[in-house]
């Protein structure tokens, strides 16, 4: 089973997103798994993304959003990681905008690691120390340091 | 008529034995689950002390486990179209399950019978919302 720094690469990691709106976040950090070659099909994968943002609030609350989705049309478990500083309305429960967004693609067959992956970055953005030092990343070297050390 | 159902889970059995059920009973309502786990300390302070571990580390556990609970309902949500809020609450369940129930406005409480709770807590107190106990 991958870490979490295992599966986000500097290339995936905005530190400052131009979009900010939900939609258009999703957009932004999913073209970066398309350069990379992760989404075989973008349709697809865009369908079955905003079809999860339908069903549930992909705002976890404390500032964080984990938008996900387990498809065909994605080749291995991959990360994006998106800051945004004005904070993006994902309909988290405690009513916050997210600040931290997190896009996790997976492939279909692979449902435990993607339980898993989504466990562990949920419970690696609980922690209030992690959160802030996200906020203040200065790179994306940065950010995947931070997460090393907590994961 | 239900439109917005807490689900408490507190385990891998209550997942397979109570989510199902949950599940198809919200879809036939065409209700959104709030599926709500909470992490108990007194229970963590107890298993620290039996098993000689560190409570952090029991905590650490038992967070993760929580949310693999929880995104493997939402998993199965997603496959049966049924709409979902996934919810993590620390301290004493019938306290967090009741503030949940009142501050989100649902209509309706399901836990299973096996759940280590106080069923006349919860009762008295749920307010005249349906509480089912399967």
């Amino acid at each position: 089973m991958q870490k979490i720094s295992e599966l986000l690469s500097p290339p995936a990691i905005i530190l400052d997103l131009k979009a900010n709106e939900k939609v258009e976040v999703i957009k932004e950090l999913t073209s970066i798994l398309i350069e990379q070659g992760y989404i075989t099909n973008v349709d697809e994968f865009f369908s079955a993304i905003l079809k999860r943002e339908n069903i549930e609030s992909t705002g976890i609350g404390l500032g964080v959003a984990i938008p996900h989705a387990r498809t065909k049309a994605v080749k291995d478990i991959v990360l994006a990681f998106g800051r945004s500083r004005t904070g993006v309305n994902f309909s988290s429960l405690d009513g916050k905008p997210s600040h931290l967004v997190f896009l996790i693609a997976a492939p279909e067959e692979k449902k435990s690691e993607y339980i898993i992956t989504l466990a562990r970055l949920s419970k690696l953005l609980r922690n209030e120390e992690v959160r802030f030092r996200l906020t203040q990343a200065k790179t994306p070297d940065e950010v995947l340091k931070i997460i090393t050390k907590h994961e | 008529m239900l439109e917005k159902i807490l689900l408490y889970l507190d385990g891998g059995e209550t997942v397979k034995v109570l989510a199902p059920w949950a599940l198809k009973l919200a879809k036939a309502f065409e209700a959104r689950i709030f599926a709500v786990f909470v992490v108990n300390q007194a229970t963590l302070k107890e298993q620290a002390q039996k098993t000689k571990q560190k409570i952090k580390n029991l905590h650490s556990n038992l967070e993760e486990e929580a949310w693999a609970i929880l995104y493997e309902i939402e998993d199965d949500a997603f496959e049966e179209n049924v709409k979902i809020s996934l919810i993590l609450e620390e301290g004493k369940p019938e306290e967090r399950l009741l503030e949940v129930l009142k501050s989100f406005e649902l209509d309706a409480m399901i836990v299973s019978s096996q759940a280590k709770l106080d069923f006349k807590e919860l009762i008295d107190r749920c307010q005249g919302k349906t509480l089912i106990i399967k």
